[in-house]
């Protein structure tokens, strides 16, 4: 069956949608920017999570948690980006082409000192788990529904990646 | 440990040293809310990836090259849209009405932005053209004053060109773009960017090589990025070979990467004013580790690249 796509004007959900994306947007630029390490990268990510969010404004219904349904929205987007990070090399030319001076602070972050270019290193899963708990300020819970995963399984990504990070400390790999 | 560890995680980033979102997200929404349900988003918006190898892009040229060959036919909603900058909360109000049935703001700036890929949307306005034309036109601008246009202005880095083919430096500036507000028809494109001190003769990119000896015992990527490309050869223990890389501006150097496996980042270096030099990968202190050091010595003819099957990966 083919797909017609609907003519008619925003629906209520829509609105609310616009509404609320709104406000999130510096919230959800950081969280981008964090989990991938990159400003412009962040900006295309927020914006494919807006768009997302869009298409499906009338999954969300009247008192859900929109911040939650949008983080969920933009973390998978990111961890897309993140995974298809192992196939392709990308270069963001607007860190070679900069010359105003101005720095990308993501970028800057992982470059920083050790502990956090260690979790700029982490594989896609447990950087996310790092970045979302102990950036994002999100229990384990939360951050737990912001993956779609169990409980235990965020508590044991995020094990596994303090125990890489440790690793690196015991080896002399990272000094704080 | 685990105490430290975690405090040192949470006390590592402070939320309030990252940037607001750029106007740009704001604009997605205003386009978002202007666009018939259930349509997806169409043109040129994505903002700043590109696979390599690339090359700058002059402003001024590409904005000739709009008003030379793009007449975007237009089929869009209509709305009264008032004049605002885009991502300001409250518009601004226009020096006269705006009348009705123009082209909204999010397909003016779709419009604005077909041959304007990279560049950042800094403010969509319209209005009466001789309220938002630029500062100091002159006679050869033939639009007239009190036609309605849509004005959109984008910033990115201005390479600035006299009729000779003689160009300055890039550097920061502007270029806006004028629509028929009631159509979308492209009209005009200006371009600004501050005075710069000497025009240069345009240079073609230049090849730099330089030679890479691996005398660990670890398989490496090496990741070379330049100011418009990059490559990345592998390098099994004991090869050895010569990287060529265009630069743009030789000043610009290289920036240099050696990756072991699962994407890991062994060592890095920067080259600002690179000479000819051969890299030597040689083992670091703990094993799987490398170092890298250059010596001012290179092969007189260059050594093709060693044949491998290492893949290298980036983040």
């Amino acid at each position: 069956m083919r797909h017609v796509p609907s003519t008619a004007a925003p629906s209520e959900a829509h609105r609310r949608f616009l509404v609320l994306a709104s406000e999130e947007l510096d919230r959800l630029y950081r969280l981008a920017g964090l989990l991938l390490g990159s400003g412009p990268e962040a900006q295309d990510a927020v914006g494919d999570a807006l768009e997302r969010g869009w298409q499906s404004a009338d999954s969300l219904r009247n008192g859900g948690d929109f911040q939650a349904w949008l983080d969920r929205i933009l973390v998978n987007v990111c961890r897309d980006r993140l995974r298809r990070r192992s196939h392709i090399r990308f270069i963001a030319l607007a860190a070679y082409h900069d010359r105003s001076g101005q720095v990308d602070p993501y970028q800057a972050l992982a470059e920083r000192d050790a502990l956090t270019e260690a979790v700029a290193r982490l594989p896609p899963d447990e950087r996310m788990v790092v970045v979302l708990h102990f950036w994002h300020d999100l229990t384990l819970a939360a951050t737990a529904e912001r993956l779609n995963w169990p409980v235990g399984t965020v508590k044991s990504r995020l094990n596994r990646a303090l125990g890489r990070i440790r690793e690196g400390l015991v080896q002399g790999e990272l000094r704080l | 440990m685990s105490d430290d560890l975690e405090r040192w995680l949470r006390d590592g980033v402070r939320p309030t040293e990252f940037p607001p979102a750029p106007p740009g997200l704001r604009a997605r929404l205003v386009e978002l809310e202007q666009r018939p349900i259930g349509t997806r988003r169409r043109g040129p918006w994505k903002h700043s990836l590109i696979l390599v190898p690339v090359t700058a892009v002059a402003i001024l040229a590409v904005a000739t090259l709009i008003g030379g060959g793009q007449k975007p036919s237009v089929s869009g909603p209509t709305s009264g849209s008032s004049a605002h900058d885009v991502g300001s909360p409250s518009p601004t109000i226009p020096s006269s009405p705006l009348p009705t049935g123009g082209i909204g703001e999010s397909r003016a700036i779709e419009l604005a932005s077909v041959n304007s890929i990279g560049w950042t949307l800094i403010a969509a306005s319209a209005g009466r053209y001789g309220d938002l034309k630029p500062p100091g036109s002159g006679p050869g601008d033939d639009i007239p004053p009190d036609r309605f246009v849509w004005a959109v202005k984008f910033a990115s880095e201005a390479t600035i060109c006299n009729p000779l083919g003689v160009c300055m430096s890039p550097r920061p500036g502007t270029v806006t773009v004028y629509l028929d507000y009631f159509t979308g028809t492209f009209l005009s494109s200006a371009g600004f960017s501050a005075a710069g001190p000497t025009p240069s003769a345009p240079s073609p990119p230049v090849t730099f090589s330089f030679d890479v000896e691996n005398r660990s015992h670890v398989p490496v990527i090496v990741s070379v990025a330049s100011d418009t490309g990059a490559v990345l050869p592998g390098f099994e223990p004991g090869q050895r070979g010569t990287i060529s890389i265009p630069l743009l501006n030789p000043r610009n150097g290289v920036s240099i990467e050696v990756e072991g496996g699962e994407c890991r980042l062994l060592a890095s270096g920067n080259f600002p004013t690179p000479e000819p030099f051969t890299l030597l990968v040689e083992d670091g202190p703990e094993s799987g580790t490398v170092t890298i050091s250059t010596i001012a010595d290179a092969s007189s003819t260059p050594i093709p690249l060693p044949s491998n099957s290492l893949v290298g990966c980036g983040g």
